[in-house]
């Protein structure tokens, strides 16, 4: 009881001091300016892909079963796979509109704002993700809906003093020592471009990039310093290189675009009276990008399509160039436009995506056509879990994780805090906790994945493995073990751990695989479980 | 060569031993009695004796091992040293006299003298010599190592395609598998000999181990079917099926089923051990194994740290020629002797040496090396090439040339053709067979 | 009554430059002469009475660094890597005698107290008693490990010999002290100081150490065991520079001195009158030449020698501090007036 008030004082003192004001100010301009709702968008986006097809004459798998898009949906916004009460209440429901109240529940959740913290730490900070106090910063930028071009400048710019966005110069301070790599991962990161083989020469593929552009971006980027937790930028410094015919150059700071930023002389800074502004060369790429919008705007919507539906609408997502179309004509410059000029709202771009017909496709092709390419977009694909995901799901499926809905007294709480899902982010910081050490034997996700032995290994026969599914551990399989009818036993696994019902072929096959082990029916359960949760259908996002 | 017969006495080497070797190499499935390595189904060495499949063994000395204490010594130079330098089976070749066993088996060797890779600094350097390539921000190219692993790979083998022994943690590097991607990526032995969860869980028996994967199996594939993206289901069980030809084999790891006096021929050292074990995995047919022997950064107190470190050295990689040789392996085993850099001619003030890559050694032997053969020179002090410059470009092309690699195979980063060797790269022919 | 040497005055008067490592040195009193023994095989030496003092390329007898050397009767008595002990008569730069003393490098090299007899020790891990006139083998005592605990090469740094010369103690690599019995040839005592060696199993897996000079009190009731403390990376002398002062007699020892300058100390002396230790060496933190009050843990004073010193010796006064090492010579004074 006291814990728990505790917990929720100091989620009230953490709502107080975050500007929940920001949400509130999109919230008037949809209403004022006519933002279009996310449903249009959705729709927009369907628009562009119907026109794709029929211009391919391809036509697109069927829509995903119900269970089907509750899983996918629940991992790709919460981080997990769903409850059983979560599955049974989502198949019971009849209403036409069943899908977009998931959706809404999903987005307006606890959970989301805790989960794509991490997937944006992930896509900044790429190697340097994990920082808690980054990651937490992050998923307090997403819970507020806090516009992605504001988050871009408390990156790049801060202000950096107060507790909240301290760790905003998390970016910068990690590669502050290496300007080059500031430049490129900036650029991949924010602008979807990777022009780091532009460094030596003009890009041997790319017509687009040149060493002028390279240089261009270091030189934004020169004067910053850091690498000990605080940021600075000195007030002078130049960027020297040797061109390709040996000679050496001073750069000048040129956006991707190709519009230069002149720096002001001595002189024009000041005028009058008035204390000279100190010029930031920082304050200069970020003023560039965000009024060239083009390259920031398309850059994350690209990023948020290709974590939600497999494949970028430009692929790789580092490489937007003019070589490299987008997949969808149009598609892309529209969303990214539509992004731009309402409010860079990440909320409703993923609200959107996850509304799109495209995006609600099967996976399965049941056509006798062959398959298209993947730039089609004609049926979903297998996506791999995160290890996160993957850790995650696991103590859901095997009832070893705490995701009950508050009981009285918690209710009582929230209502009183004026707070609700402080429960929620407790219990999910607590699985958080707990798979902590599991998630580092799993295989990472990334865009060509790779299954290894040493996965499949720990799964196989490492201890924490084994005890993950016995009925010491896990709830499922305590449960299951005293169940008497096998058919009512294999259903139950099915249902928990690949959140469906089974069909009947299914209930006959793995009944009688049942019955073939023997009279230990609690062994039995526990390596059926294991075989659920080590299969491809477990494994994967479809 | 004396071996110690079972009551101690010493036999003299019987020179039938390699006939009766290769004799049950030649036969068909079964355990082979020599070394008791086990190979549960198939005689992957029998079929790869018989096909030519060619293996590597990496060995790397991590860290900067001295030239001037090993393959380039400059006696009586001011930047010598106090170890002599002794003949070897090559007449006018001379090497270390810490090394007198290798330098009686040089025969079997090739040595370049003549490295200048420019780059001094250890995870840099190591980059360049391990991937042949110097670095390019958008393109990561895999570690010469996962190359040979995907190039020599045995199809539908149980056995991994790359083992890699780095169990000192200072300058550990995981062999990078770049833009291969991770199919080729090395099981990683790192805190012990033995691969990880390799044992059957306890409480759990073999047959219930069995049951469930095929049962695994059996719904991924039912669940693969028709699924966009299926490819990605059969890497994931293309992995498991992985699972329990590791756990047979793990016995190939466990050098506790040599005999004694191969053990102790061995010696007891880690780096010693894990060539026992190298000698096992490439015998059962692994194709790339990497033995890392760390840690060579002597910058204080270098002839002492040599003295340590070179005959352990010496005698195990003499050891290990023999073995291969005996067990007619070694003219289809490629061994490559590495560091990331030598080391200063200068010796400083704490009697140390410092990195130094201007002019540096590495050295081979068996497969595709022509035995016996020195290549390049540097000056009277060992401060700068003189002859036959080589870069690490040129070293890489060399190992595949030598195992029968076409320099000019592409393989796609995306859509980016790139070729195995980088295009201006110049095998060294003459070490090359 | 002899001046101290007042270590909070020392301050280096002279250096006499040779290419490369001096390892070892003595000097000639009568002559006012240092010789030095030289990793170019070379013993170089030193007029100190000259106006400007500069270091003079000897003799070129052995083969490999001379890394002992010892004045005995107008004799230059050189220890070398090349495993020959060699008599040189000081005056006419002839070789006298030339012994083929040990199978390893000879390390270090002991006169007795009468001048009669000589120490030795070398990689062989042998101490070998010589007739310093004749240059015969008189002894050899055996009691250090032939290898390191984990199977690799070792090495026997160390040698002295207590004042009254009825005692020797020889110290290893791995930390191990053995005091011998001169007249019996009988092993006395032997000393652990394990401290001395750290051999790394996880990051480096190789060693560095060693016990690296050892020392008798002028009363006899100390031996003074010098090198490094523990290392915390052995590719460097990365650890504290570390005395440990034992009661050999009893076999306890009785204080340790050990300080953060990071440097392995390669020479210990104890003061002749004052009671006080005397260290040098080098390491990561730079050179050292440190003294020390016995009954403190901290060094009275340390100062910054130019390069690392392997070798010192005090001149019969106690008012000059030769040392040898990286780069040469160099003289300390410790009062006003130079030289």
């Amino acid at each position: 009881m006291r814990r728990i008030l505790s917990i929720a004082v100091l989620t009230s003192v953490m709502y107080a001091t975050t500007s929940n004001v920001l949400a509130e100010d999109v919230k008037a301009a949809v209403a004022h300016k006519e933002i279009t709702p996310p449903i249009q968008v959705a729709a927009k986006i369907d628009g562009f892909l119907e026109s794709h097809w029929s211009a391919n004459k391809v036509t697109p798998a069927k829509r995903a079963e119900d269970a089907t898009f509750l899983r996918r949906v629940t991992l790709d916004l919460t981080g997990r796979i769903p409850t059983t009460s979560e599955l049974d209440r989502f198949l019971r429901d009849k209403s036409d509109n069943k899908r977009r109240e998931l959706i809404d529940r999903l987005m307006n959740g606890p959970e989301f704002p805790l989960h794509f913290g991490n997937v944006l730490d992930q896509m900044i900070q790429t190697r340097y993700a994990g920082n808690s106090a980054f990651v937490d910063y992050l998923r307090r930028n997403v819970r507020d809906s806090k516009p992605w071009d504001v988050v871009f400048r408390e990156l790049m710019l801060g202000p950096w003093e107060t507790d909240a966005l301290k760790p905003a110069s998390r970016f910068l301070d990690k590669r502050a020592k290496a300007t080059d790599v500031l430049a490129i991962d900036t650029a991949r990161v924010f602008f979807g471009v990777d022009v780091s083989c532009a460094k030596c020469h003009d890009h041997p593929l790319v017509d687009d990039w040149k060493q002028e552009h390279f240089y261009g971006m270091v030189a934004f980027f020169n004067r910053t310093t850091g690498g000990k937790g605080k940021v600075g930028e000195k007030s002078e410094g130049e960027v020297t290189f040797l061109g390709a015919d040996g000679k050496e150059q001073t750069a000048r700071m040129m956006f991707l675009s190709g519009r230069v930023v002149e720096e002001p002389t001595a002189a024009a800074t000041k005028s009058g009276n008035e204390k000279p502004r100190r010029f930031s060369r920082r304050e200069q790429l970020v003023n560039v990008a965000l009024q060239q919008k083009v390259f920031f705007s398309r850059a994350i919507v690209n990023r948020l399509w290709e974590y939600l539906v497999g494949r970028g609408l430009v692929d790789p997502v580092d490489q937007m160039h003019s070589a490299n179309d987008s997949a969808v004509p149009g598609l892309l410059e529209w969303l990214a436009d539509d992004f731009a000029t309402s409010g860079y709202d990440l909320h409703r771009l993923i609200t959107a995506i996850v509304s799109s017909r495209a995006y609600q496709l099967s996976s399965l092709w049941e056509q006798d056509s062959p398959l298209p390419n993947s730039s089609s977009f004609a049926a979903a694909r297998l996506r791999p879990l995160s290890r996160r995901q993957l850790a995650f799901s696991l103590l859901v499926a095997t009832g070893n994780a705490e995701l009950t809905a508050p009981n009285e007294v918690q209710t009582r709480v929230e209502r009183y805090a004026g707070v609700s899902g402080i429960q929620r982010i407790e219990q999910y910081l607590t699985i958080e906790k707990q798979t902590a050490d599991l998630m580092r034997s799993f295989d990472m996700r990334r865009s060509e994945f790779h299954s290894s032995v040493a996965e499949a290994l720990f799964l196989s026969n490492n201890p924490t493995a084994q005890e993950l599914v016995t009925a010491d551990n896990s709830d499922l399989a305590a449960r299951l073990g005293k169940i008497e009818d096998t058919r009512k036993l294999v259903t139950m696994a099915v249902r928990n751990v690949l959140s469906r019902p089974p069909s009947e072929e299914q209930v006959v096959q793995l009944t009688a695989w049942f019955t073939r082990q023997g009279d230990d029916r609690q062994q039995a359960s526990e390596q059926l479980i294991w075989a659920l949760v080590t299969s491809a259908e477990f494994r994967f996002n479809h | 060569m004396t071996f110690l017969s079972t009551n101690g006495h010493p036999l003299n080497r019987p020179l039938h031993r390699r006939g009766v070797l290769q004799g049950m190499l030649a036969g068909s499935a079964g355990v082979f009695g020599v070394g008791n390595v086990g190979i549960a189904k198939d005689t992957a060495t029998a079929k790869s004796a018989e096909s030519g499949q060619n293996r590597v063994l990496f060995i790397w000395l991590a860290g900067g091992a001295s030239q001037f204490e090993m393959w380039d010594p400059k006696t009586s130079r001011e930047t010598g040293g106090p170890f002599r330098s002794i003949p070897t089976a090559v007449p006018g070749y001379h090497v270390g006299e810490l090394m007198p066993k290798l330098a009686q088996q040089m025969d079997k060797m090739a040595v370049v003298r003549s490295l200048n890779t420019a780059i001094t600094a250890h995870g840099p350097a190591a980059d360049l010599i391990s991937t042949g390539r110097p670095k390019e921000p958008a393109l990561d190219y895999p570690e010469i190592g996962v190359v040979l692993a995907r190039e020599l790979a045995v199809q539908g083998s149980k056995l991994p395609d790359y083992v890699s022994f780095f169990l000192s943690t200072e300058g550990r590097r995981r062999p990078a598998t770049g833009f291969m991607g991770g199919s080729h990526a090395p099981m990683l032995l790192e805190k012990s000999m033995r691969p990880k969860d390799i044992d059957l869980p306890e409480g759990l028996s073999d047959l219930r181990h069995k049951e469930r994967e095929h049962l695994r199996n059996l719904l991924s594939s039912e669940f693969a079917r028709g699924r966009v993206g299926g490819q990605l289901v059969s890497g994931y069980n293309s992995a498991f099926a992985k699972v329990r030809g590791l756990m047979q084999s793990k016995g190939l790891f466990d050098i506790e089923q040599e005999p004694v006096t191969v053990r102790e021929r061995y010696g007891r050292t880690a780096f010693g051990q894990q060539c026992l074990a190298a000698r096992r995995l490439l015998e059962a047919g692994v194709p790339m194994v990497k033995v890392a022997r760390g840690f060579w950064d002597s910058h204080h107190d270098n002839f002492e740290s040599h003295r340590e470190l070179t005959p352990d050295f010496d005698n195990v990689l003499s050891v290990l020629l023999t073995d291969l040789d005996e067990r007619g392996l070694l003219d289809s085993t490629l061994v490559i002797v590495l560091s990331e850099f030598g080391r200063t001619p200068k010796i400083n003030k704490d009697v140390g040496r410092d990195h130094y890559a201007a002019a540096w050694s590495c050295a081979f032997a068996g497969c595709g090396i022509k035995g016996g053969a020195v290549h390049g020179k540097t000056d009277a002090d060992g401060k700068t090439v003189v002859d036959g410059q080589a870069n690490a470009s040129d070293i890489a092309a060399t190992i595949y040339r030598a195992v029968g690699i076409d320099l000019q195979k592409e393989y796609h980063s995306g859509l980016r053709p790139v070729p195995i060797a980088k295009e201006d790269a110049k095998p060294l022919d003459g070490i090359l067979a | 009554m002899k001046t101290a040497f007042d270590p909070t005055k020392a301050k280096l008067a002279t250096t006499c430059e040779v290419p490369g490592i001096l390892y070892a040195l003595c000097y000639d009193a009568e002559q006012g002469t240092l010789y030095g023994a030289g990793s170019d095989w070379s013993v170089y030496c030193v007029d100190l009475n000259a106006e400007k003092p500069v270091a003079e390329k000897k003799w070129t007898n052995h083969k490999n660094y001379v890394s002992a050397v010892a004045f005995v009767d107008g004799n230059v008595i050189t220890g070398s890597y090349d495993q020959q002990l060699i008599w040189t008569k000081a005056e006419t730069g002839k070789p006298v005698h030339v012994v083929d003393a040990h199978d390893g490098w000879i390390r270090d090299l002991a006169a007795f107290p009468d001048g009669k007899r000589l120490a030795s020790v070398g990689d062989d891990m042998l101490v070998k008693l010589w007739n310093a006139e004749t240059g015969q083998l008189l002894n050899t005592f055996d009691g250090h490990a032939k290898q390191t605990p984990q199977g690799y090469a070792t090495a026997l740094y160390a040698v002295a010999i207590a004042p009254d010369g009825k005692h020797i103690a020889s110290g290893d690599r791995i930390g191990n002290v053995c005091l011998w019995e001169v007249e019996t040839g009988k092993l006395a005592g032997k000393l652990h100081a394990p401290t001395f060696y750290t051999y790394d199993p996880r990051t480096r897996v190789r060693s560095i150490g060693g016990i690296r000079s050892l020392c008798f009190s002028p009363d006899n009731k100390t031996l003074a065991i010098a090198g490094i403390g523990k290392v915390t990376n052995v590719d460097g002398f990365v650890g504290p520079c570390r005395v440990e002062l034992w009661d050999w007699q009893s076999g306890k020892r009785t204080a340790t001195c050990q300080d953060k300058h990071k440097a392995v100390l390669n020479h210990v002396a104890f003061h002749p009158t004052e009671d006080r230790l005397i260290v040098a060496g080098g390491g990561d933190s730079g050179g050292i030449l440190a003294f020390w009050d016995a009954k403190k843990e901290q060094p009275i004073h340390k100062a910054k020698p130019k390069g690392h010193i392997q070798r010192f010796l005090l001149d019969g006064n106690g008012q000059r501090l030769f040392a040898a090492g990286y780069g040469g010579f160099q003289v300390w004074t410790s009062d006003a007036t130079s030289n």
